[in-house]
C-alpha cells in the first residue's frame, strides 16, 4: 500500500479553499473548519510518530538457500511500550526475491510486553550469488491514514543463493567404497576409523592423546595406538579457475557452467554420504578439506559462488599441489574450464591419481566454443580439433569424462545417466 | 467496513445537503425527508454501479474520473466564487438547490473512482454554503462535516490497508472506527463550540430593496446583480480553468506512474501472541494469601518473628516441623500452630474458621511462652546470600 494518503492533499486543498472563502466572507464556520483540519493534520502527524515508540522487531531467516527455494522469513514484533499497538506494518526487502519490498501487517492489538511472530514466504527468484536482506523497518499510519511514520530497525544482512543442484546420476552410479563400520552420514569421523590396528613407537608429531599407556608402561618408551585406515568415501572436486577459461556472458558463460555443475557435483556427493572437498586457485587458493554435513556443504558452496576466474595456474598444477586431498579410494573430479590444455600433463595427472588408487573423473567446459570476452575468436576448425583431441585422449585413458559446450544446458545434461560416458569423436570423413 | 463507510458517506451527504438547504431555503421537514430518500436511492444506485465500473479498463476509468472531477471542481469553484462575492439569499438558495441536485448525480457515480472524492467535495461545498449563513447551523455544519469526513477517511484508510494485506476487514472494523473517532471527534467538538462562541448569531438577511419608480436618467439606471458581461467572463474563466486543471491533473497522474516500486504483500502468517518475559529482578516478597489461609500464614509468620526476637530465628533450610522440633516448647500450641500453617500453606482442602482460631490461639500461646521464658539463643544462623550483610575482608 502506498504510504501517501489519497485524501491528505485533497482535503488540505479543500480546507485551504474553505479558509480563504471564510476569510473573504468573514464566515467563522469556514475558518473554523479550516483550522480544525489543520489541527487534525498536526495531531495525525504526531500520533503516527508516537505510535512507534516502544516497538521493536527482529528478523530470523536462514543465511542461504538454493535457487527457487521457498523461504519463510520470521519477524518478531515486540511491544515494550505502555500501550497496545495496532495496525503496525513490518517492511522488509528480500534482495533475492522479485518484489522490491515485502510488507506484512499486524492488525493487532499487540498488548504491552507482548510479542507476535509475523512471517512471510517468498521464493528465491534470483540467480545464484550474494544478495542482501533488509533493511527491516516498522511503520505505522495515523488512524486517518494521512501520515506514515517508519523506523529502520536492522541494517542489511547477507544472503547467499546457491545454484539449483541436480543429482548427477552418473556420479552416483560410480559408487564409493563403503566404510567398514556403520556411520552417521552427517557426522564427520575426522579420518579416524574405529578399528584398532596395533601399537607402534611414538614419532615426532603424533598426538599425545593417542599414546597407549599400558604398552608404554610395558616397553618403557612411548607407544601410540594405530587405527585402521579410514575407508570412508572421499569426493574431491578440483576446479579450474584459470583466467584462460573465461568466455561467454551471463547464463552462457564458462563461469556459470563451472559454478552450476560444481554445485551439483558437491550436492551429489553430499547426498551420497561422501566426505567431499573443494580445491581451486583463483587469485587466492580455495581449499575446503574433505568433510561431511550440511554445514560443510554450505562452506563449499559459499566458496563456489564467491569464486572468480582470475587464477594463473593450470588445473594439473593445482592437482599436483593438493594431491593429498585425494586419498586412496577417493573420487577426484578434474573440472576443466577449457579444452585448451596440455594433454600430456593431463594424462600424467590422471595416471598419478590412479597410481594412488584414486578414481579420476574429468568434466570439461569447452571455453573455446563460447563467445570470447577477452581474446580474439578461435577458428571453428581449431575449436573442433582441440575438442576432438581431448576427447580422443580421455577415451584412450578410459576415464569417465564429459565435455560441455554452449549448446548443453547443465540442468538437462547432468541428469542423464550417460553423462560421464564420453563417446569417441567421429573421425573426419567417416 | 464498506457498509459502515457507505453509511457515513450517506450521513455526510445528507448532513451537508440539509444544512445548506436549511440555511438558505425554506425547505421544511417533509422536503428534507424527500431529500434523504433521494440521496439514499442515489447512493444505492452508486453502490450497485460499483460492480460494473470495476470491469472497465482502469486507464479509461481514470480518464473519465478526471474529466468528471474537473467538471465538478469547475462548478464548485464557480459557485463558491459567486457565493463569496456579494450574494443575495436568493442566489445562495439557488446555489444550494443546484448543488444538492448535483449531489444526487455525484452519489450515483460515487464508485467510479476508488475514493469517492466527488461526494466528499460536493458535501464540503454545501457545508461551505451553510457556513456562510453562520450561527448555530454554521457551527453544526463545520463541526459535523469535520467529524464525518474524518471518520470516513479513517475507515477508508483501514479498509484499503487491510485489503491490500489480504486480511479480513470485519474483525477490525470496530477498532478502526474507534481509533478514528478518538482522534477526530474531540477536534470536531472543539471546532463546533469555538465557531458557535465566535459567531452565535446567523447572518441577517439584507433589508428588502425599495424599488424607486421615480424618473432617472438612463445612465443612472441601477445595474443588476450580475450583468451579462461579468457572467460571461466568469464562465469563460471557469472553462479555461477547467481545461487547465484537466491537463495539469493528467500530467500529475502520468508523472507519478513510473515512481512506484514493486511492493509484495505476501500471504499473512501470524503467530500466537507471546508474553515477553519482563526483565525484573526476582522478587523475594512473600506471596499473597487471601482469606483464611492468609490469616493462618500471617499468624505463623508472627510466630517466627516473635521467635527471632527472642533469639531463636528459623534457619533458611528448616521446615516448619523441624523448626517446631528445634524450638520444642511449648509443645502442644506449637504443634497446633505448625500443623495449621502446613495445611494452610500446602494443603488442598479448604480451612474452617475453627482452624484459623486454633492457629491464632496456638501462636498467641507460643508467643506468650517465649515472652515469659525465652529459649536458648541460636548461635550461627546462615542467611540467604541476598539478605546477608557483606562480609568484611
Amino acid at each position: 500500500m502506498d504510504a501517501t494518503s489519497p485524501w491528505r492533499s485533497f482535503l488540505t486543498a479543500v480546507a485551504a479553499m474553505a479558509g480563504l472563502l471564510g476569510f473573504a466572507s468573514g464566515s467563522a464556520a469556514l475558518l473554523g473548519f479550516a483550522a480544525g483540519w489543520a489541527v487534525l493534520l498536526g495531531l495525525a502527524w504526531l500520533v503516527a510518530r508516537r505510535g512507534l515508540g516502544g516497538l521493536e522487531i527482529q528478523r530470523r531467516l536462514p543465511p542461504s538457500a538454493f535457487e527457487g527455494d521457498l523461504i519463510t522469513v520470521d519477524m518478531a514484533l515486540e511491544n515494550h511500550g505502555g500501550g497496545a499497538a495496532s495496525f503496525v506494518l513490518a517492511e522488509d526487502q528480500f534482495g533475492a526475491g522479485l518484489a522490491g519490498r515485502q510488507s506484512v501487517l499486524d492488525p493487532g492489538p499487540l498488548p504491552p510486553l507482548h510479542r507476535r511472530i509475523l512471517s512471510y514466504r517468498t521464493f528465491v527468484a534470483r540467480q545464484w550469488g550474494l544478495y542482501t536482506v533488509g533493511p527491516l523497518s516498522i511503520g505505522q499510519f495515523d488512524p486517518l491514514g494521512l501520515f506514515f511514520a517508519r523506523r529502520r530497525m536492522q541494517e542489511l544482512v547477507a544472503f547467499e543463493v546457491y545454484p539449483k543442484a541436480s543429482r548427477i546420476e552418473a556420479v552416483a552410479l560410480l559408487g564409493g567404497r563403503p566404510t567398514v563400520a556403520a556411520r552417521d552420514v552427517t557426522t564427520a569421523a575426522a579420518g579416524q576409523s574405529l578399528l584398532f590396528r596395533g601399537v607402534r613407537d611414538f614419532a615426532a608429531g603424533d598426538d599425545v592423546r593417542r599414546i597407549h599407556w599400558p604398552a608404554t608402561a610395558r616397553r618403557g618408551s612411548p607407544m601410540v595406538r594405530e587405527n585402521e585406515r579410514d575407508l570412508q568415501p572421499v569426493f574431491t572436486l578440483f576446479l579450474d579457475l584459470e583466467r584462460r577459461g573465461r568466455a561467454g556472458i551471463g547464463r552462457k558463460s564458462t563461469h556459470e557452467y563451472l559454478v552450476r555443475v560444481g554445485a551439483s557435483l558437491l550436492w551429489t556427493a553430499h547426498r551420497r554420504g561422501d566426505a567431499f572437498g573443494l580445491v581451486a586457485e583463483s587469485d587466492r587458493p580455495i581449499v575446503v578439506p574433505p568433510g561431511q554435513g550440511e554445514g560443510h556443504l554450505v562452506a563449499a558452496l559459499h566458496q563456489l559462488v564467491v569464486s572468480k576466474q582470475t587464477g594463473g595456474r593450470p588445473l594439473v598444477e593445482v592437482v599436483e599441489r593438493h594431491r593429498d586431498f585425494a586419498p586412496p579410494g577417493a573420487a577426484a573430479v578434474l573440472f576443466l574450464s577449457t579444452t585448451d590444455v596440455d594433454l600430456d600433463a593431463l594424462a600424467a595427472t590422471i595416471g598419478t591419481l590412479r597410481a594412488t588408487a584414486a578414481h579420476p573423473l574429468v568434466v570439461v567446459v569447452d571455453a573455446l566454443a563460447f563467445p570470447p570476452v577477452d581474446r580474439p575468436p578461435t577458428p571453428v576448425e581449431e575449436v573442433r580439433e582441440r575438442r576432438s583431441a581431448l576427447a580422443r585422449r580421455l577415451v584412450g585413458l578410459d576415464v569417465p569424462a564429459a565435455i560441455l559446450g554452449p549448446d548443453d544446458t547443465p540442468e538437462d545434461v547432468l541428469e542423464r545417466p550417460d553423462f560421464l560416458a564420453l563417446a569417441p569423436p567421429a573421425e573426419a570423413g567417416a | 467496513m464498506r457498509a459502515l463507510g457507505s453509511a457515513i458517506l450517506y450521513l455526510l451527504a445528507l448532513d451537508a445537503t440539509a444544512c445548506a438547504l436549511l440555511a438558505w431555503t425554506d425547505t421544511g421537514p417533509v422536503g428534507l425527508a424527500g431529500w434523504a430518500v433521494a440521496l439514499a436511492v442515489a447512493l444505492g444506485v452508486g453502490e450497485r454501479l460499483g460492480g460494473p465500473f470495476e470491469v472497465i479498463d482502469t486507464k479509461r476509468l481514470d480518464r473519465v474520473a478526471v474529466f468528471l472531477g474537473t467538471l465538478q471542481l469547475s462548478v464548485l469553484v464557480l459557485a463558491l466564487v459567486l457565493a463569496a462575492g456579494r450574494p443575495t439569499p436568493g442566489l445562495l438558495g439557488f446555489l444550494a438547490g443546484v448543488l444538492s441536485g448535483y449531489q444526487l448525480l455525484v452519489l450515483a457515480l460515487a464508485r467510479l473512482t476508488p475514493q469517492p472524492r466527488g461526494v466528499v467535495g460536493q458535501s464540503l461545498a454545501l457545508v461551505a454554503l451553510a457556513g456562510l449563513r453562520g450561527g448555530p447551523l454554521g457551527a453544526w455544519a463545520a463541526s459535523s462535516a469535520l467529524a464525518l469526513v474524518g471518520l470516513y477517511v479513517g475507515l477508508d484508510h483501514h479498509s484499503r490497508l487491510l485489503a491490500s494485506h489480504r486480511l479480513d476487514e470485519s474483525p477490525h472494523a470496530a477498532r478502526a472506527l474507534g481509533l478514528s473517532a478518538v482522534l477526530v471527534l474531540p477536534v470536531a467538538l472543539v471546532v463546533g463550540l469555538a465557531v458557535h462562541a465566535a459567531a452565535p448569531e446567523a447572518r441577517p438577511d439584507p433589508p428588502p430593496e425599495i424599488v424607486d419608480d421615480g424618473y432617472r436618467p438612463l445612465e443612472e439606471t441601477p445595474k443588476r446583480e450580475l450583468d451579462a458581461r461579468a457572467l460571461r467572463s466568469i464562465v469563460v474563466t471557469g472553462l479555461m480553468g477547467a481545461v487547465m486543471i484537466y491537463f495539469v491533473g493528467r500530467w500529475i497522474v502520468r508523472s507519478k506512474r513510473g515512481e512506484k516500486t514493486s511492493l509484495e504483500t505476501p500471504e499473512p502468517l501470524r503467530g500466537a501472541l507471546e508474553r515477553i518475559r519482563p526483565e525484573q529482578r526476582p522478587t523475594r516478597a512473600l506471596p499473597e494469601y487471601p482469606g483464611r489461609r492468609g490469616r493462618i500464614v500471617r499468624a505463623y509468620l508472627g510466630l517466627l518473628r516473635g521467635a527471632e526476637r527472642s533469639g531463636f530465628p528459623r534457619r533458611p533450610d528448616e521446615t516448619p516441623a523441624e523448626f517446631a522440633s528445634a524450638l520444642a516448647e511449648p509443645h502442644a500450641p506449637l504443634v497446633e500452630a505448625t500443623d495449621a500453617f502446613v495445611r494452610a500453606r500446602y494443603g488442598p482442602f479448604d480451612l474452617t474458621e475453627g482452624d484459623v482460631k486454633a492457629a491464632e490461639r496456638g501462636v498467641a500461646a507460643v508467643l506468650d511462652h517465649l515472652a515469659r521464658r525465652p529459649p536458648r539463643r541460636r548461635p550461627d544462623v546462615v542467611r540467604d546470600a541476598e539478605s546477608a550483610p557483606p562480609r568484611e575482608t
